[in-house]
């Protein structure tokens, strides 16, 4: 199908309906990716993931962390470095669905920006670490510095992260019209990861209890709602390109 | 006599069945701390030396205040609906202006408390007790501010009369529920903080 330029006086609806979300389920697809790759790389092959007790360890229990599976941990970074960017099209696609679709240009573009915002910090905790998994005999206080920073990065994504479900929530609130396209708990599903992730930016100032990056609140909780919310915005997006496409 | 339910006295789901997922996260979220904090205070004899003194040290006269301010609040809120319910918009901008007045006087207060503590050179990382205590009234703070922005919104919006998506009486009754839980949560920090001495 010719990708056609819309011609001003043709309604905008039937372009829309027609041709804009063809092959939109490879956005889909992509996100799969991302998750398969992130779940291979840092759960599986190099398991970062969760970490245990590390936030009050000593420079030397994580220069030994990174000193044992070596070989594993660069392995498993790289992967999860190559699928990061797999999930910039499905920002691209909600951003175009609440843009066109739901005819809200301006949120749509600020949930696409922070989205690849946040796709920043996630590329970079991946630097962090991997930098500290390239030289592991280095002095141990360099190897714990990085891991730490690797950290911050992974958890400071909530600052993206906010605003861009935010717009999301902010949309989906403001389309009440008779079939929405995305369904209203989709909104409050996001305003529910904000909650949940929001205590984990306290981070930085805490080495023990619940707000520790190896915490209930710092790590399990915002983790839990972050990949839990991948799931589910994939699956909306695919019920609301699904109705798209036939409206 | 013909049945008009101007009250809204048919049994059914405030705002709408979806909007309880958002409490039932919050909530979530606070029960995880509040089991985190008796966890922590019931660790060692020491700890929970730590957290009596703690609770004692605290100013217990502002505590008792912010909780009668944000019972009131609750109040004004209720009758801000009950107003918005049978139409009289102007008592209902009024009532809210109650409630963001005593949401005001919560912030105040506790930035009051917040700089009695950093004055006697108490921080965040003074002890356990402390730690958890400004974390948690923080967040609940937090809460409260984002509540008073609602509460402003929906009472200009009621103001200008503009019709949106963010006037519906849904979002309206949201927004009471969402500052019924912060009343509540208060109580819950209230009792966790202050009173378990």
């Amino acid at each position: 199908m010719e990708y056609v330029q819309a011609p001003i006086l043709m309604s905008q609806e039937v372009i829309t309906k027609t041709y804009r979300y063809e092959n939109a389920e490879y956005a889909i697809y992509s996100t799969a990716f991302m998750v398969f790759c992130t779940v291979l790389g840092l759960f599986i092959v190099a398991p970062m993931f969760p970490p245990f007790g590390q936030a009050s360890a000593s420079a030397e229990t994580i220069s030994a962390f990174y000193q044992e599976g070596n070989l594993s941990k660069k392995i498993g970074l790289c992967i999860m470095m190559f699928g990061t960017p797999f999930i910039i099209p499905l920002f691209a696609l909600i951003g175009e669905i609440i843009r066109r679709s739901m005819n809200m240009p301006i949120l749509g573009s600020v949930q696409y920006g922070s989205g690849l915002f946040g796709i920043l910090f996630t590329f970079m905790m991946t630097v962090s670490w991997g930098t500290a998994a390239f030289r592991p005999e280095r002095t141990p206080d360099v190897t714990q510095a990085l891991h730490d920073m690797g950290w911050l990065f992974a958890t400071w994504v909530a600052s993206a992260t906010l605003l861009q479900a935010v717009c999301i929530c902010i949309a989906v609130f403001k389309d009440i019209r008779e079939v929405p396209v995305f369904p209203r708990w989709f909104g409050y599903y996001c305003a529910w990861m904000i909650v949940l992730a929001f205590p984990a930016c306290l981070i930085n100032i805490f080495h023990t209890g619940p707000f520790a990056y190896d915490g209930l609140l710092g790590f399990w909780l915002p983790y839990v709602a972050l990949f839990s919310w991948f799931g589910v915005s994939m699956v909306c997006v695919w019920h609301a390109v699904k109705k798209l496409k036939v409206a | 006599m013909q049945h008009i339910d101007t009250m809204n006295t048919e049994r059914r789901v405030p705002v709408e069945p979806d909007f309880w997922l958002l409490i039932f996260g919050d909530l979530t979220v606070f029960s995880v701390m509040f089991i985190a904090f008796m966890l922590r205070r019931f660790e060692s004899a020491e700890t929970h030396a730590v957290f009596s003194m703690g609770a004692e040290s605290l100013n217990q006269p502002i505590g008792l205040t912010n909780t009668l301010i944000l019972l009131t609040s609750s109040y004004a809120v209720v009758l801000a609906l009950s107003h918005y319910r049978s139409g009289d918009l102007r008592r209902m901008i009024r009532s809210i202006g109650i409630a963001i007045v005593c949401g005001l006087g919560f912030v105040c207060l506790k930035i009051v408390e917040y700089t009695e503590k950093i004055n006697q050179g108490i921080t965040v990382t003074e002890d356990r007790f402390f730690e958890l205590y400004f974390t948690f009234t923080g967040i609940h703070l937090l809460h409260v501010v984002i509540g008073i922005c609602l509460l402003t919104t929906v009472a200009y919006r009621t103001f200008v009369k503009k019709h949106d998506a963010f006037s519906t009486p849904g979002f309206i009754e949201g927004v009471a529920c969402y500052w019924h839980m912060i009343d509540l949560l208060w109580l819950m920090l209230f009792s966790l903080f202050y009173l378990l001495g």
